[in-house]
């Protein structure tokens, strides 16, 4: 009977993995700027939700996805708070430069769009980041925003009509320098 | 300003892993976790990677053997029914055509016409087979038999499924029936004349084998002493007693050239009538 139950759950996580792993780690990536560190945060993703499915809380988990993304905001929480020497704020005020190792994450024929695109989410607020990402690049509900965030719907629909103001006069600005 | 931005999301859809990065951190995770969290490997090297076309003895390698397993079981039963196709009542295959192939044929027909079909075609089946062991010279009453057992099997079978269709149609069964008895017997008597030419044809071909190594005895016989009769030709001078064949008359009418014999006792007979030469012998013996 466990072996069955474990089954199940590697299949589950299995198929989480193949479903979510490029959305965590672009959720990582676009909070971190970093691969190795993006990569990082997703293995610690993957790793505490295999976790608590294989333990007795696994069987509370109705929305993987969600689960993951809340395990990937923390994560990408507690990380901020471990350095806050090397934060986006300062990577903003440095400058934010795209390494060698960023141009190949990007589609070549639209570098010029992708390096907007980093720069601009880069300039977003943490809050407004988060939902952004979710409700256009990952397409979730503001049903699932909600939940990730433990926040009303009301507060994540006005969040994200902000954020989407933000990242227009963000890529506005941008266009006049 | 919108277009934009579209463009801008559109590109952060875009972006993800790449394959190496993607290797690297599903290995990672294995590492971290169970091993077997992942039912496939993420990296193999081709170099440490286990041949799939050889198998050693260990418990893992079993799970591998069970599909090639499988795949050879399905190919040879496959094979053996193919085989048993062709089959003939009292060959040993026969009995898994009858019993395996043909039932098979049986569950995967569905309306009791296609089953009354099948069994007509079968009890067909069953009389060429019959013929061809009367070609081959195999049939015995124990074939026959085999082959009857199955033609009354399969037209008992007829006459329920057309209790069958009875309950709806009955004019169309009584059709049904009539035709199966007369091609029934039609067959029959086929067989029947068949195995009497059969066994004809073997009774004078005896006959002829008989004659044949007579005539090859008297050969040898007539080489060995030309003068001694040899039974056949015995047999045939006694029929030549009761019935002179027409050599035997040309022999008389027709005079042929003197033999020895005939010479001397042409020679004697001229002693016996004294010619005019014969006093002057006489006188000068005297």
């Amino acid at each position: 009977m466990v072996d069955v139950n474990k089954k199940k759950l590697r299949d589950l996580f299995e198929k989480s993995y193949k479903d979510f792993s490029d959305a965590i780690f672009r959720y990582c990536y676009f909070h971190t700027s970093n691969r190795e560190k993006a990569l990082d945060l997703s293995h610690d993703t993957f790793v505490k939700t295999w976790e608590y499915l294989s333990s007795e809380k696994g069987k509370e988990i109705d929305n993987i996805r969600a689960f993951l993304y809340r395990v990937a905001r923390n994560l990408i929480i507690d990380d901020r708070r471990k350095k806050k020497s090397s934060s986006l704020d300062n990577l903003l005020e440095n400058g934010f430069e795209i390494t060698g190792e960023e141009s190949e994450f990007i589609i070549k024929e639209n570098e010029f769009e992708a390096k907007e695109a980093l720069k601009a989410v880069q300039g977003l607020e943490e809050k407004y980041k988060d939902v952004i990402l979710m409700r256009y690049v990952e397409d979730m509900s503001v049903k699932d925003i909600a939940k990730i965030l433990d926040d009303n719907e009301n507060t994540v629909s006005v969040r994200i009509h902000r954020g989407i103001e933000k990242l227009k006069s963000i890529l506005g600005e941008n266009e006049k320098q | 300003m919108e277009k934009k931005l579209n463009n801008i999301i559109n590109e952060m859809k875009k972006s993800r892993m790449t394959a190496v990065e993607n290797a690297r951190l599903k290995l990672r995770i294995m590492t971290s976790l169970e091993k077997d969290v992942f039912k496939e490997t993420p990296i193999i090297s081709p170099f440490i990677q286990k041949s799939p076309y050889f198998f050693g003895f260990s418990f893992h390698s079993f799970s591998k053997l069970i599909p090639i397993t499988v795949i050879v079981l399905v190919i040879a039963i496959g094979g053996v029914l193919h085989a048993s196709s062709d089959s003939l009542p009292g060959d040993t295959l026969y009995t898994i055509k009858i019993n395996i192939k043909e039932k098979i044929e049986e569950k995967l027909t569905f309306t009791p016409e296609k089953k009354i079909a099948l069994r007509q075609k079968r009890i067909e089946d069953r009389f060429t087979e019959v013929e061809k062991l009367i070609k081959e010279k195999r049939i015995t009453p124990k074939n026959l038999s085999i082959a009857q057992s199955e033609i009354e099997l399969e037209r008992a079978k007829i006459e329920l499924e057309i209790e069958e269709i009875n309950k709806e149609n009955p004019t169309i069964t009584e059709e049904i029936k009539t035709e199966l008895d007369s091609s029934i017997n039609l067959r029959k008597e086929q067989i029947d004349t068949q195995i009497k030419e059969e066994s004809e044809i073997e009774s004078i071909e005896k006959e002829l084998a008989n004659l044949e190594s007579l005539l090859q005895e008297e050969i040898k016989f007539g080489e060995d002493t030309p003068s001694a009769p040899s039974p056949l030709q015995e047999e045939v001078n006694k029929e030549g007693q009761k019935i002179p064949t027409e050599g035997d008359i040309k022999e008389n009418d027709i005079p042929t050239t003197p033999t020895k014999e005939e010479a001397n006792t042409d020679s004697s007979s001229s002693e016996t009538v004294p010619p005019t030469s014969s006093t002057s012998l006489l006188d000068t013996e005297i």
